[in-house]
């Protein structure tokens, strides 16, 4: 999850828009489920790689980034030989995995306050609705600050739980996880206000 | 200046400070006492992040109450844990977002923030990812992001609490080269020997206002 951030460079990739590669992204995702062809899909998964390569970055990134779904593509792919015909699976799968590095791409060659500028662009249209896209935006950035620190937390508290004899015991590990993020999100509240962000801005 | 004039702070009728009355006006003053004695509520009251049950706090006559706002623009704060302080991924990202609240525009933004690096000895850090660095490196960005803000005071509340001796004798380096006030919240009372004021803390009440060597010996004394 952590591979998923963004990684530093000067390639065309990394010196679009942020707005622009959004859109992109989202026409592609469109034309992916509307041209229902295994060779668009194989086309469209190809370009991605080549995508990693313009933004010089090694096969290896696409691999990691493609990595913790593997397990979820297969069972996709078992379900649909299952239900429809191997070749219609083959086709999902290779869809699918051509979605998911392609987003990857973005993500790793945009860097997360210009995301979250570009979203807060898009969804100013919705400030009449009574929606703070400001609000939203610093949520999200939020949430991708805090996955690797989530991450330390839980390995943490595992590890005091091992250390006091404590194995796989789901509750031993929720509680105080929970009661430690709680803390947490107190003094990141006390910070952000501390840093003079407002949010009626 | 910063007063404080009859401040009490509750929780569920609990007193975690009583009725302080006090003028910081000092370069370099220190807030001493045990776990729980209400030494972090004090300092949060400082820059508004708390607000007193009774009585009120002042920065340079804004009452942190109404003027909530303008204070945190006058009063820096850095907490002791400076994960729980930075809310972009990358170092470059965070610093640009106190300036960013202030209004700032992004070239401006990106020359005070390199310029700020570079003064703290983290040029080429500004693409780095906040959870890879050490802890000394993470509370240098911290102190970092206050600093761009220009404060005329900044609270410290234990900043080198988590930090390795090396990491602690750097951070301690850069806040005694600080041109603005500051106040410093440490259990680590070799950091303070040089300051002008000392105030001790035990559970709630001041119990110690004066120069470092009175206020640490009463308190190294009372701790045994």
């Amino acid at each position: 999850m952590i591979d998923g951030f963004y990684i530093p460079g000067h390639s065309p990739l990394h010196r679009a828009a942020a707005g622009f590669k959004f859109l992109a992204l989202m026409l592609v995702c469109a034309l992916a489920f509307l041209i229902d062809n295994l060779v668009f899909s194989v086309a469209l998964a190809f370009a991605a790689l080549c995508g990693y390569a313009v933004a010089g970055m090694a096969l290896e990134t696409a691999w990691r980034q493609i990595k913790p779904v593997l397990f979820f593509l297969a069972i996709i792919f078992l379900i649909e030989v299952w239900l429809s015909h191997w070749l219609h699976a083959i086709h999902i799968v290779v869809r699918f995995f051509a979605l998911i590095i392609m987003a990857a791409l973005v993500t790793l060659t945009t860097r997360a306050s210009d995301m979250l500028d570009a979203l807060e662009s898009g969804l100013r249209p919705l400030r009449v609705l009574g929606i703070n896209p400001a609000a939203i935006s610093l949520a999200l950035s939020l949430a991708i600050r805090f996955v690797p620190m989530m991450a330390a937390t839980v390995r943490e508290v595992r590890e005091a739980q091992r250390a006091r004899g404590v194995d796989k015991n789901p509750l031993a590990l929720a509680v105080p996880t929970i009661v430690r993020t709680l803390k947490m999100a107190d003094d990141v509240a006390a910070a952000i206000d501390a840093r003079c962000y407002d949010a009626r801005k | 200046m910063i007063e404080l004039r009859n401040v009490c702070f509750r929780v569920d009728q609990r007193h975690l400070l009583a009725n302080l009355n006090l003028q910081l006006s000092e370069r370099r003053i220190a807030v001493i006492g045990a776990n729980g004695s209400g030494k972090s509520t004090f300092a949060r009251l400082l820059n508004g992040l708390l607000l007193p049950s009774e009585g009120e706090v002042r920065v340079e006559g804004l009452n942190t109450h109404q003027h909530g706002s303008d204070v945190r623009r006058l009063v820096g704060f850095v907490f002791q844990n400076p994960d729980n302080q930075m809310v972009f991924p990358t170092v470059a990202e965070d610093l640009a977002f106190g300036l960013n609240n202030l209004g700032m525009g992004k070239a401006e933004t990106a020359q005070r923030v390199d310029a700020m690096l570079e003064s703290l000895g983290l040029g080429g850090f500004g693409e780095r990812l906040i959870h890879q660095l050490s802890g000394g490196e993470k509370q240098l960005v911290a102190i970092a992001g206050v600093l761009l803000m220009k404060p005329q005071v900044i609270v410290f509340d234990e900043p080198t609490t988590l930090l390795d001796l090396k990491n602690k004798k750097r951070i301690a380096q850069e806040i005694a080269e600080l041109d603005q006030q500051v106040i410093l919240v440490a259990h680590d009372l070799d950091l303070m020997a040089n300051y002008d004021r000392v105030l001790c803390f035990d559970q709630g009440q001041l119990v110690r206002d004066g120069a470092p060597a009175d206020v640490i010996t009463y308190y190294s004394a009372q701790c045994g």
